[in-house]
């Protein structure tokens, strides 16, 4: 993975009691333009490297910003953030890659977020504005815990906006999806709960799956230390229990292309000739979880790993 | 290197076209081998060796003015050589936007943008052109974004929309194109478009190509070269004047072999265009006489050996049966070994 | 030249013989009124079905742009769910394609069901026109003259196939010398 940027934090704000913002200036010359949907990966001090969402308007290239939600059984990533990060810190980003892009074609565009599942969405409003197209979100999220954003977006959006304030509203997806004319298309970010839903209550509704776009916070979660061998490069390495198997090759200096880093885009695909795996990935087939697996979420278990790396 | 102009030369009637020595120099002869087979040969679209087509994103060279003479005579006579659907406008921007940029950077000399927010200023002293306008409102431009910029960069550009997984030729402005209609491929999928290359389908090729050309991110382009033969210097082979040029390939003698037959290599550069996550395919085209090709030994001896050894299907596919043969007896008298 | 199914171009369409789609909440079926077996057979299909059916049938209608006109009428007030079926031959149904297209609907929410042998849409390259014609013999182009061959390559958006000059030596019927 080459062109990381080097950013200085220029700007933290407490956006709600788990969610904080965070501004970064580039270094050098100015930060790539980016598209609505667009993530970049931020490689902190600790080691831990994750995806977030870029929340700044695309056309503004002198910052980006992003926003993190602490996270409970955070590895460091989130932790660190809310706990260490302070404004001045340099740190190093990968150029914005989208996997989460609006339909060029849709008439009607649906936004669904849950919690911080907001933050695509924040690009997502400005540039749909810009572009005088038809949209409309939908924003669920705990009052005073985690409605980032909601007074701002109240203000840019007016009656486009509409809000499930957990638990008293709950978001009705049935209500939200049925009658909806011929060029709709619905974007969620969320829980995997959300996702789930919305696929099954958007197929009995007729929608086909086209019409669906979704992002789902996806990032490696912590499990057991186990040890992996690298049959190309001979080396052996331990792989503790918050640090992803991507992480570790990395560390190591072997370097798998890779996207997403939570087990969606495909790109870190690796093969295994030995071992047993804990497939925690939602890419990959059954049948090419028998050789294949995706490191940046994917852990060994029981027999030792062997990487084709 | 400084770059200058040649005085226009014409790529049909009387093909006035010529390289001069440094263009020869420069050409992109791309094979690496003796022999050629289908492969996904992209690599990083990074800045090497100065001087060369390689040194920028988007190559200007001496023919700079004769291509844009030759681009406003075909979209006169046939505007359907640029089309943009509707959701496309975005897309055609951002091309406007990234070609200005690189074309400002790379080119001073010739070009210069300045930009105040949306109000741009764009001078290309090449062509005598001082445009201002405001970025994002085509009624402030002579004509739509696409072909206001296109009419002024060498070489075809594709706009592919992303979405599903696939890409879609949704927009583009081609004028040279290697035997391809726009008009007709418009709106079609990768892989739809790509229908009528034989062999490489059941290779699985645009399978990989597809996956790799999905990720590109901004500010990593890619690129390739893609090769065939072409009689004369002839810009314009579109199916739609296909009943103009087609006979010229039954008109090869072994007396004119040389000065006739050009080897067409396009440099192919996909990027992402950062504000509509479309793909950008630009496709410039270098052309080569056989006269001017066998002043350098290597190539001339390699080029027998390519179309010698060539499989039937592609050689029919690039439309050089009917002179192959002819073509591969002339070129053998500067292989050592045949 | 024969082409089987399995070596069919990419861009050749392949074309409906499933059944209608169990999750729709609405289908749509617009065919062009000659009575063949299929068209019965996908009629009695949607119509066992639970989910309401329309049918525009061609020979109500005093021409092909009235009949647009209608199923355009209906894709306005349309909702997510509808499902299409467009029957008739390629002439017919493409350009009804392409409407459905540019009305919102998703290219796996039409299907199209050509009439059996009533040839193919061919379009001239030359001069940008569609007509009706054969796959397999060279085709006259009726507006400019050029004697087409018909290439396996189709274009949804034009609901054609590729015909270009078949020899670029004699591009014309008639010997000119």
């Amino acid at each position: 993975m080459s062109g990381f940027i080097p950013v200085r934090v220029t700007d933290i704000r407490q956006v709600t009691p788990v969610i904080r913002e965070v501004s970064l200036q580039s270094l050098g010359t100015a930060l790539p333009k980016f598209s609505a949907g667009s993530h970049i990966q931020v490689l902190l001090p600790n080691g831990k490297r994750n995806a977030y969402s870029l929340l700044s308007d695309p056309l503004d290239t002198r910052h980006y910003r992003i926003a993190v939600r602490h996270q409970e059984n955070s590895r460091g990533g989130s932790r660190y953030v809310h706990e260490q990060l302070q404004v001045g810190d340099e740190l190093r980003i990968a150029p914005p890659a989208n996997l989460f892009p609006l339909h060029n074609e849709a008439h009607l565009h649906i936004l669904l977020a849950a919690g911080i599942g907001i933050t695509p969405f924040m690009p997502y409003c400005t540039e749909l504005l810009r572009r005088g197209a038809p949209f409309e979100l939908h924003y669920a999220y705990r009052n005073c815990i985690s409605d980032a954003y909601v007074a701002q977006l109240r203000d840019l959006l007016g009656e486009r906006l509409h809000c499930y304030d957990s638990p008293q509203r709950r978001l009705d997806l049935k209500h939200v999806l049925s009658n909806r004319p011929l060029g709709s298309h619905v974007y969620a970010c969320g829980p995997q709960r959300l996702l789930d839903d919305l696929h099954q209550q958007a197929a009995s509704l007729g929608w086909s799956d086209s019409r669906i776009h979704s992002e789902a916070f996806s990032a490696a979660q912590s499990g057991q230390p186990f040890s992996v061998q690298l049959l190309r490069s001979r080396q052996q390495l331990n792989v503790s229990a918050d640090q992803s198997l991507l992480e570790a090759l990395e560390a190591a200096g072997v370097e798998v292309p890779n996207l997403c880093r939570g087990g969606v885009c495909g790109q870190c695909q690796t093969g295994y000739l030995q071992g047993d795996v804990e497939h925690r990935d939602h890419f990959l087939s059954p049948d090419e979880k028998a050789a294949s697996l995706m490191p940046c979420v994917s852990r060994g278990c029981g027999q030792p790993l062997l990487l084709d790396l | 290197m400084s770059l200058t102009f040649k005085p226009v030369g014409s790529y049909h009637q009387d093909f006035s076209f010529r390289n001069s020595e440094e263009a020869i120099q420069r050409f992109p002869f791309p094979f690496p081998e003796d022999q050629y087979m289908y492969s996904v040969n992209l690599e990083p679209a990074t800045s090497r060796n100065p001087g060369s087509i390689f040194e920028h994103c988007f190559d200007i060279d001496e023919h700079y003015r004769s291509e844009m003479v030759e681009r406003n005579r075909v979209l006169e006579r046939d505007p359907r050589r640029c089309l943009v659907m509707p959701h496309m406008q975005t897309a055609a921007w951002d091309t406007l936007a990234m070609l200005m940029e690189h074309l400002s950077q790379d080119y001073p000399q010739w070009f210069a943008l300045s930009r105040d927010g949306d109000q741009w200023q764009w001078q290309n002293h090449a062509l005598g052109i001082d445009q201002r306008f405001t970025y994002g409102d085509a009624d402030t431009l002579p004509c739509e974004p696409l072909e206001y910029i296109g009419r002024q960069v060498q070489g075809d550009f594709a706009l592919l929309d992303q979405r599903e997984g696939d890409l879609f030729m949704d927009a583009g402005i081609v004028t040279c194109p290697a035997d391809w209609s726009l008009a007709f491929d418009a709106g079609m999928s990768f892989k739809q478009w790509h229908s009528p290359v034989p062999m490489a389908h059941q290779m699985g090729v645009f399978d990989r190509a597809l996956k790799y050309l999905v990720n590109i991110q901004v500010g990593q382009p890619v690129r390739r070269l893609n090769w065939t033969l072409t009689i004369n210097p002839r810009l314009d082979t579109s199916p739609e004047t296909f009943h103009e040029w087609g006979s010229d390939r039954a008109s090869i003698t072994p007396g004119n072999v040389g000065s006739l037959v050009h080897l067409r290599v396009e440099l192919q550069v996909m990027a992402r265009l950062p504000r509509s996550n479309a793909l950008m395919f630009s496709i410039r085209t270098y052309l080569i006489s056989m006269d001017e090709l066998v002043t350098q030994p290597a190539w001339a001896q390699r080029l027998h050996r390519v179309l010698r050894d060539l499989p039937d299907a592609i050689a029919d596919y690039k439309g050089m049966t009917l002179y192959r043969q002819t073509l591969v007896d002339w070129l053998s008298q500067f292989d050592s070994q045949a | 030249m024969s082409t089987t199914t399995k070596q069919l171009p990419t861009s050749v369409p392949r074309y409906y013989s499933g059944e209608p789609s169990q999750l729709a909440t609405h289908h749509l079926m617009v065919s062009q009124g000659r009575g063949c077996t299929e068209q019965a057979r996908i009629c009695a299909s949607l119509n066992s079905s639970a989910v309401p059916m329309t049918h525009l049938s061609l020979s109500d209608y005093p021409s092909s742009a009235e009949l647009q006109r209608a199923m355009l009428s209906i894709l306005r007030e349309a909702t997510v769910g509808l499902r299409i079926y467009l029957l008739g031959n390629e002439d017919f149904i493409w350009p009804l394609h392409a409407l459905a297209r540019v009305a919102g609907l998703q290219p796996e929410e039409i299907q199209v069901i050509p009439s059996a042998s009533c040839g193919h849409a061919i379009y001239c390259v030359h001069c940008s026109t569609t007509q009706h014609g054969a796959l397999d013999s060279p085709h006259t182009c009726t507006e400019c003259g050029v004697v087409l061959e018909v290439r396996q390559h189709f274009s949804r958006r034009l609901g054609a196939y590729l015909g270009v000059c078949a020899d670029a030596r004699q591009p014309y019927a008639q010997a000119r010398s």
